[in-house]
């Protein structure tokens, strides 16, 4: 799927109740920046805005209040980060589900995401972890951002739908929180 | 009958598989150290009774105090650790079945099992009920000894940096700054600009969990990417050159969101080492405490009050690693 694409997911299969958002790059030889990257999920109302901070679904913070979203604390199989979204137990007031990644500001030399070689977004059915869809290599958009939105799981009047966003943002974790309404 | 493996708690309750254990809510029982510890009540360090140690009233201004010889005070093996709830006695009477669920009080499990809608908001809380000092946005937090606690949330625990920064003037003397961590892996150490020893662990260059620079004030920065590792850290100053420090000035935290947590450092004039905060990583969520505490004559002395008897010392203020 490339950027802005989007697809019916429950429409094209009715029975699922369940997926995985599946998160993978490929940082070369930047081990620094491999060390900092951090897949995060946002879930947010139908003013596009979390609820609340309990809404950032990250490595400290690995699932939403109600449960209904939840980042495994190691991965199966190939991707660096895993997120389980249960569609039935999302709640009714959660509009979308924002799945983004970002360099963490920590101590030490920066990095920018343009040194990745590979970002792929995919989702996977939660109950077999058969892959549905994948994002084009999202990559060598990529220069000086810190953060970007891969994609987004969202409610539409036919159910569920997900889209490639691959929005970059120059100032990371601070520009997508305040894009998304996520009080640091 | 069908099963739905994916729909556990849909699954017909088993009374008659009596070992099966029931998961329960953890509990905080009011009164108990964490519950104390994070309404301000209870200082960390060992042989100090709630309150005695508050900021701003030391008990006596001293030059040089003598060194604790209390037993410290690991808060890392229990008191504060009430992840897991403790479960309520056993009855004293014989048991008549074979059941292996010791959670007596557990209720008998309803046809069906719980229903996902009966699920709490917030079923994550390790310790529910418990009303916790925040910041505020555009507000300075203040901690005094009538509020000596701030409890950042789990996103400003775990987001970018966390800045520790001494903001005095030259005139109080030679004030530095330092601090004491333990990991969750165990391993303890010093970090101090003065001395050299700028990164936890000692000589992480690429990736230390706290870094000690030196801008217009000494500060301490703590990446929050790493924070999960991180136990705990006390916050101490001392005087450089060893004479007097008329302690004045402030100790601000300053989160990755810009919030700022101001520390008015009220200490008597003294040449000892004083921790001036502590930091514990509880349930993810960082809690800030004032301490202002002159408690020793040398950084050893202040890290063995605060319960840091993991680190081996090449003299009384430099750790042998």
């Amino acid at each position: 799927m490339k950027r802005g694409a989007n697809v019916a997911l429950t429409q094209e299969i009715p029975s699922l109740t369940g997926v995985v958002l599946g998160v993978r790059w490929n940082s070369g030889a930047e081990q620094t920046l491999d060390d900092n990257l951090v897949a995060a999920t946002i879930l947010c109302g139908a003013d596009n805005r979390a609820p609340s901070d309990q809404y950032f679904v990250f490595f400290n913070q690995l699932t939403s209040p109600e449960m209904s979203v939840a980042q495994l604390n190691q991965a199966l199989g190939d991707d660096r980060e895993q997120i389980e979204v249960d569609l039935g137990d999302v709640p009714g007031e959660i509009a979308r589900i924002v799945i983004a990644l970002y360099i963490n500001d920590g101590v030490g030399a920066r990095r920018t995401l343009g040194q990745l070689r590979e970002c792929t977004v995919r989702v996977l059915d939660l109950r077999d972890g058969q892959e549905l869809v994948r994002s084009e290599n999202l990559a060598p958009a990529l220069r000086s951002e810190t953060g970007i939105c891969l994609g987004e799981l969202y409610r539409h009047p036919t159910g569920w739908k997900f889209k490639v966003i691959g929005q970059g943002y120059d100032d990371g974790v601070r520009g997508i929180a305040a894009d998304y309404g996520v009080p640091l | 009958m069908s099963l739905d493996p994916s729909a556990p708690d849909r699954a017909p309750a088993r009374p008659d598989l009596g070992f099966l254990r029931h998961r329960s809510r953890p509990a905080v029982a009011s009164g108990s150290p964490l519950a104390e510890f994070l309404s301000g009540g209870r200082s960390h360090r060992s042989g100090a009774a709630p309150g005695s140690a508050a900021p701003g009233a030391p008990s006596s201004p001293v030059a040089a105090p003598p060194a604790r010889t209390v037993d410290p005070l690991d808060l890392s093996a229990d008191p504060l650790d009430l992840s897991a709830p403790r479960s309520p006695a056993p009855p004293s009477g014989p048991r008549t079945d074979t059941s292996l669920d010791l959670s007596a009080t557990a209720p008998p499990a309803r046809a069906g099992g719980p229903t996902r809608t009966a699920r709490p908001a917030d079923i994550r809380s390790g310790a529910p009920g418990r009303q916790e000092a925040r910041t505020r946005p555009d507000v300075p937090t203040i901690l005094t000894a009538r509020s000596p606690t701030v409890s950042l949330t789990r996103v400003q625990s775990g987001v970018g940096t966390l800045v520790f920064e001494a903001i005095t003037t030259p005139s109080i003397g030679d004030a530095r700054l330092g601090c004491a961590y333990q990991l969750r892996a165990g391993r303890s150490s010093t970090v101090q600009h003065s001395a050299g020893r700028r990164t936890a662990p000692p000589g992480e260059t690429r990736r230390p969990i706290v870094l000690a620079q030196r801008q217009q004030f000494e500060r301490l920065e703590v990446d929050l990417r790493q924070s999960p590792q991180l136990e705990r850290m006390v916050v101490f100053g001392f005087p450089g050159n060893g004479a007097d420090i008329r302690w004045a000035g402030t100790l601000v935290v300053t989160t990755f969101g810009r919030a700022r947590i101001e520390l008015p450092i009220t200490l008597p004039p003294s040449n000892a080492v004083a921790v001036l905060a502590s930091m514990y990583n509880v349930h993810g969520e960082l809690v800030l405490r004032s301490e202002m505490d002159p408690v020793g004559r040398t950084i050893q002395e202040a890290c063995g009050a605060y319960g840091f008897d993991r680190i081996t010392w090449l003299d009384a203020n430099n750790p042998a690693d």
